[in-house]
């Protein structure tokens, strides 16, 4: 649980941001895209996208995939980002379409899983 | 306007244009088709990046043929594939969540009466092993199955007998994927049960022509306006398998996040690559430009979808005559930093989005045709690769 890490000082601007969205693995990612609406959706894309450049430059001070919390939790953070832009990217009214298959049935696993 | 025409090379005996419906969600037409195709094929399993390390394992269930497979790495590096089921009583050895697990283990113990197995499928420890008469614990391990490694990808064989070697079955397409795929890691695992006919299933991934259509709000630069139906420069039709180049826009600029975090990382799907010095000479053969990826069919239930720096395996599992196992695996080039591992996170948040377009659609095709109304389907030149299965799979099934 990275819910209530604190950020890497620098960061700051994005701490209010990690409760909800500093997420582990495609599931609970993609759950989230779909539980909000697309103005909360594009709240979080607009705080994270002028930031990657610096998220990337800082997190690559670091192992990949052995971050220490503070790094972890801000790697969740724009990995969510990454993993729910699409809707905002395509200005989609919804973060999916009425005709799509349902979500739940749905199988994500193996790597989708592990970050 | 409907752009430059494709350029298909070789077998095209017997397709047809014109394909019946109702005999292919019959019974009979299923069963036969598991027994003469199925059963003699060879399948991809994974990459043995999937089993980085010594102990490494991943268990994937193959609904088609009731199996459960372990596939596990050695000590000595050595990859091996079993029968995931206790010698005991049967039970599966690893426990699967919806057909999969994975995970990393020196030993595997099934934990109904805690029997041991080795990554080489010896059976190590049998409690209270002297309360069973006349057992030989040396010929107790798992029971293998038939599996090979080609190029960095894993393959298994269900059937009964000796199977084709695994590169002859392969044919033209055995060759020119040198130090592709072993570059690759695995990034996402997206899967379903559909209720759909795996041969509909199948058609679904095998032209680019619905592409443009279907997933017109998930991907919406993929035609360029010098190719709007996305026609293919070059379709390679072997006796079994097929390799089509695919065609990129040659103005793609993709939506913001999707430029900004492929600038900081590679540029995976849907963005365009134009620098092919990285691919073996099987990828993109002919070097056409712009190119956005390959796919290979591998006969019967695999599409593969080779880019410059990206994988996407898609499997159709029959399960039976009305319901399939869709199972894509994706791959990326291994991450050197933050900024490829956050690429690999946007390709595969879309490719959720994508995917779920794709089956929809299925169960909406075999709905349609179980409805009866049609009896038949006509599909176009750009559905060659449907053509082509359909014809194969009469062959085999002794129809001409």
């Amino acid at each position: 649980m990275t819910g209530t890490q604190t950020l890497p000082e620098g960061f700051g601007d994005l701490q209010p941001l990690v409760a909800k969205w500093a997420l582990k693995g495609q599931k609970a990612r993609y759950s989230q895209m779909l539980a909000v609406d697309m103005a909360e959706l594009r709240a979080l894309y607009d705080a994270v996208l002028p930031r990657v450049e610096a998220i990337v430059a800082h997190l690559d001070r670091f192992p990949l995939d052995e971050y220490p919390p503070a790094e972890q939790a801000l790697f969740d953070l724009a990995a969510t980002f990454a993993e729910t832009a699409h809707p905002v990217d395509f200005k989609w009214k919804a973060p999916q379409f009425d005709d799509i298959f349902p979500f739940e049935r749905v199988r994500l696993s193996s790597a989708s899983e592990k970050w | 306007m409907d752009g430059p025409q494709t350029q298909f090379l070789g077998d095209r005996a017997r397709v047809k244009d014109v394909i019946t419906l109702e005999d292919k969600i019959s019974q009979d037409y299923y069963d036969e088709v598991i027994e003469k195709v199925f059963k003699p094929s060879w399948f991809l399993l994974g990459n043995a990046n999937d089993v980085p390390d010594a102990g490494s394992y991943f268990v994937y269930d193959v609904p088609t043929f009731k199996a459960s497979v372990l596939v596990c790495r050695s000590a000595d590096g050595t990859i091996r594939a079993f029968h995931n089921v206790c010698r005991h009583r049967g039970k599966k050895v690893v426990s699967t969540q919806c057909g999969w697990a994975e995970g990393k283990a020196a030993r595997h113990t099934c934990w109904f009466h805690g029997w041991t197995y080795g990554t080489d499928g010896a059976l190590l420890a049998v409690p209270d092993e002297r309360a069973f008469m006349n057992f030989d614990k040396a010929t107790m391990g798992l029971v293998p199955i038939r599996m090979e490694v080609w190029e960095g990808l894993i393959f298994a064989y269900f059937g009964d007998g000796e199977p084709q070697p695994l590169t002859e079955w392969l044919g033209e397409l055995s060759e020119g994927f040198s130090n592709y795929y072993n570059g690759m890691e695995k990034i996402a695992t997206v899967a379903a049960d559909v209720d759909a006919n795996w041969n509909f299933a199948m058609d679904g991934f095998s032209e680019g022509y619905h592409t443009v259509f279907l997933h017109r709000n998930t991907q919406p630069e993929l035609a360029g306006k010098d190719n709007p139906m996305r026609h293919p420069p070059v379709v390679d039709l072997y006796p079994r398998h097929i390799r089509q180049s695919g065609v990129a826009n040659p103005d793609y600029r993709g939506p913001p996040a999707e430029r900004a975090l492929y600038a900081l990382g590679r540029k995976l799907s849907p963005a365009v690559e134009t620098d092919y010095s990285t691919l073996p000479p099987g990828v993109n053969r002919t070097r056409h430009s712009p190119w956005f990826f390959d796919v290979v069919w591998w006969f019967p239930n695999v599409a593969i979808l080779n880019g410059v720096h990206w994988v996407s395996v898609l499997t159709i599992w029959p399960i039976d005559k009305d319901r399939s196992r869709v199972v894509t695996d994706h791959y990326a080039k291994k991450a050197r930093g933050a900024g490829d591992r956050l690429a690999q996170a946007y390709m595969r948040g879309l490719v959720v989005s994508v995917t779920r377009e794709d089956l929809g659609a299925l169960e909406e095709v075999q709905e349609g045709v179980q409805s009866g109304a049609i009896p038949s389907m006509h599909v176009s030149r750009q559905e060659m690769v449907i053509q082509k299965r359909y014809a194969l799979l009469d062959e085999l099934r002794g129809q001409e």
